[in-house]
């Protein structure tokens, strides 16, 4: 071991370390139990822990420093090593000054001696962290590095770098085949959990195939030839998982002492921003929107790629100055961009605006920009985003000119309102005064056959006044002035029947009903709803058979609600008014439904062909949905989906 | 009590006759005078103090003066802001009902499209006219829809 002193790239190491490391030698002159140690070495962090004053440790006692003041125990525990060849450690609290120490020490058995490792137990993660030797340094120390120095892998081995010392197997031609690992320090412990045992004496080839092939093996082979440091950083798998390697060879005597550093989660997090970076542009890309730094100090500006390209240029084509873009505003607007830009940096508020420019290629576009203020380092900046909003502008401004003439038609239909309530039913009511005149007044002086057509002229005219009323309910359903409210739909059932009431005791019709919720509506709609089902089925009753209608009526669960409904939330009723009627053919499901759909002639049942049209509308205006099931002589069905109140 | 005087103003020649007719049928002792739209009802009321009509049926719907605006210079005037007003039109609309009766007016008539039916109306009308002068109702709070 006296060789040791005098191996300069072994000092460096060791004095690199956060360790205070010692290397004894057992005295035993005095008797056959050792109770002597001799201090062979000491690294600076040692000299520091323990010397006193400027004085080495080294070639004294340990017994003689004076902070150890439990050397007995130490004594106990060195002799033990010394016995087994046992590594051991074990923590005890050392006095330093006037601190309590926490120290880690560790004993390790070596030709001559013992080293002792000492570290603070508290900081040994943070010292573990940090003791990370600069490649740089260790070049210059490299060169003196004595492999078949044992006591050095101790040292090694506190790295947290990766250390291997490879040496070149040749074939028969001398051409390097493969390398052998003679020495790996215990890091890769950290990566694979294989401790450097299993891997020492292990070829390049058989530890890690792919070395082969990822052009590793040519770098290291390289660096023995040439005898130049290689470095490469590479991606390595290890148990299926990624590691990234910083590696640099150094050719040592007849070998090559190989460092690797992990770099993994620095080469992660670098992806990472990478990724971010190249989402950002994506996004400002694909949003339209870019973004811009102004340093208002310096007036300069920097733009994202995107600013470029909303403006119509290559990234990076324009330079950085705050007024470059300004020449595209369009004129009007210029004062306007000017003006807001200013009372931000004054105020320091955001500026928010839509402002038009023209392009490199002169087409015209609107822009908005959101920008603010802030100051940092002592800089002031204004940080913003600009948005090419041209194509809201142009669709809003599509849906006002849509506004505009919906408004007209608006106005076109309530004149026609005006005109089918007021002005067609005025003539209509006078034929029927009139008419009402002769039948009161001439019946007697006419002939049948005139009181006939007298009959006929008094149906067409009562056939034309339902049609025009229906016609015009039909038209109002959505311009109801009444605000919808909390309506129990009983209640509706109940005034329904009893406008019908009459043709109900007429035909002998049998009306049931499940208890019905409460829904939110309009109360004279919902009426007339109610009033034309029933209606309807009174009306298309089967002949010699007994009218029976049922209303059933079930809260459903959500699967059970029709998609189409599905985006209102809440909970809805299902209504179902069944009859035995005459029912009609599956095929007219869905055009019973439509605006003067007649299934029959006029001359079988009466009706404007509005009834069900009319209550489309008034499902529709509810939120709801009515939907028709119809078998020839079957009956009809009819279902309502609406929403319920709690 | 004298003949119920009652003035009816209104466009329409059928409806004018119609309605003289319904009231000569239902053989109540009236007096009836009918007048074509609001500005020569209004005229006619203004001078005719002394024997102001009991019932003024008004049409809606009428050139010059409509019925709107004949109700209001009615309730605007001292001395006929307590005349009864029923309004007699076409419209069922509930917007021109509520609107007549926040203007003023005591009765809303629905011209009936049979003969029956108007002298129906009539008879309710003219009877309640008694019962309003007989039992000196609050005059603002009589509304009455038929």
């Amino acid at each position: 071991m006296t060789n040791i002193s005098t191996n300069n790239f072994f000092k460096n190491i060791v004095d690199g370390s956060n360790e205070a490391l010692v290397f004894v030698s057992p005295n035993a002159e005095i008797s056959n139990e050792i109770n002597q140690y001799v201090i062979v070495y000491a690294n600076k962090k040692a000299e520091s822990l323990f010397a006193n004053t400027q004085e080495s440790i080294q070639n004294r006692e340990i017994k003689e420093l004076p902070k150890f003041l439990e050397f007995g125990e130490l004594l106990n525990h060195l002799n033990s090593v010394i016995k087994s060849k046992k590594h051991e450690a074990f923590n005890f609290v050392q006095k330093v000054g006037h601190k309590n120490l926490n120290m880690h020490f560790k004993i390790e058995s070596h030709d001559s001696g013992l080293l002792i490792g000492i570290t603070e137990a508290k900081v040994s993660y943070v010292v573990h962290k940090e003791s990370n030797l600069q490649e740089d340094d260790l070049k210059a120390r490299i060169n003196e590095l004595e492999i078949s120095n044992l006591f050095s892998y101790g040292v090694l081995d506190s790295y947290d770098s990766m250390v291997s010392y490879l040496r070149p197997i040749f074939d028969d031609h001398y051409v390097i085949s493969d390398f052998r690992i003679d020495y790996i320090n215990n890091r890769m412990d950290d990566i694979t959990q294989e401790e450097s045992e299993f891997i020492i004496g292990k070829t390049f080839c058989e530890y890690y195939p792919q070395n082969f092939e990822n052009g590793v093996f040519e770098k290291l082979k390289e660096c023995f030839y040439s005898g130049q440091n290689q470095d490469y950083i590479k991606e390595f798998f290890f148990n299926e998982q990624s590691y990234w390697l910083s590696n640099r060879a150094v050719k040592m005597n007849d070998g090559i002492i190989l460092f690797s550093k992990d770099i993994t989660r620095e080469k992660k997090n670098e992806e990472q921003l990478f990724i971010q970076n190249r989402l950002l542009l994506e996004a400002e890309h694909v949003a339209n929107i870019g973004s811009f730094r102004w340093n208002l100090g310096k007036e300069e500006i920097k733009y994202s790629e995107n600013v470029y390209r909303m403006f119509g240029f290559e990234p990076k084509e324009l330079d950085s100055k705050y007024d470059r873009l300004l020449a595209f505003v369009h004129p009007n607007d210029i004062d306007k961009v000017k003006d807001s830009f200013h009372q931000a940096r004054i105020s320091k508020t955001k500026t928010d605006l839509v402002f038009r420019i023209y392009t490199k290629s002169n087409d015209l576009k609107y822009m908005n920009t959101i920008g603010e203020c802030y100051q940092k380092e002592g800089n002031r900046y204004m940080v913003g985003v600009i948005r090419d909003v041209t194509k809201q502008i142009e669709a809003e401004s599509k849906l006002q000119a849509k506004n505009a003439e919906l408004k007209r038609t608006n106005s076109d239909l309530e004149a026609f309102n005006r005109v089918a309530s007021h002005d067609l039913q005025e003539p209509l009511r006078k034929i029927q005064m009139f008419v009402s005149r002769l039948f009161e007044e001439e019946k007697d002086s006419m002939s049948l056959r005139s009181q006939g057509y007298l009959e006929k002229v008094k149906s067409s005219s009562n056939r034309m006044r339902n049609l025009i009323n229906n016609l015009l309910s039909y038209s109002k359903v959505d311009e109801v002035e009444e605000q919808p409210k909390r309506i129990d739909l009983n209640d509706v059932l109940i005034s329904a029947l009893d406008d019908l009431g009459e043709r109900i005791d007429d035909i002998g019709a049998e009306v049931a009903s499940d208890a019905l919720p409460v829904v939110n509506g309009v109360q004279f709609q919902l009426e007339q709803l109610f009033a034309n089902l029933i209606g309807n089925s009174l009306k298309y009753v089967k002949k010699e058979t007994r009218a029976k209608i049922q209303i059933k009526s079930k809260i459903i669960s959500r699967n059970e609600i029709p998609t189409e409904l599905l985006s209102f939330g809440g909970n809805f009723v299902k209504l179902q008014f069944i009859d035995n009627g005459i029912g009609f053919e599956k095929k007219y499901e869905e055009k019973i439904f439509e605006i003067f759909q007649r299934l029959h002639g006029k001359n079988e049942f009466s009706g404007t062909g509005l009834g069900l049209s009319i209550c489309k509308k008034i499902v529709q205006s509810h939120n709801g949905i009515i939907q028709a099931k119809g078998e020839l002589d079957k009956g009809a069905e009819f279902t309502i989906y609406l929403p319920v109140l709690q | 009590m004298d003949k119920l005087r009652i003035l009816l103003v209104d466009d329409d020649e059928d409806d004018r006759q119609f309605f003289a007719d319904a009231l000569e049928g239902i053989e109540l002792n009236t007096e009836l005078r009918q007048l074509e739209n609001g500005k020569s009802c209004m005229e006619y009321l203004i001078q005719e103090t002394e024997n102001p009509p009991d019932l003024v049926f008004l049409d809606l719907n009428m050139p010059i003066m409509n019925g709107f605006e004949c109700l209001e210079a009615i309730r605007r005037t001292p001395h006929l802001k307590d005349i009864l007003v029923a309004i007699y039109s076409t419209s069922s609309a509930e917007r021109d009902i509520e609107e007549t009766f926040e203007k003023g007016a005591n009765i809303y008539i629905k011209k009936p499209s049979s003969f029956s039916e108007l002298k129906k109306s009539l008879k309710q009308v003219v009877k309640i006219n008694w019962a309003y002068h007989l039992n000196d109702f609050k005059k603002e709070n009589f509304l009455l829809k038929i």
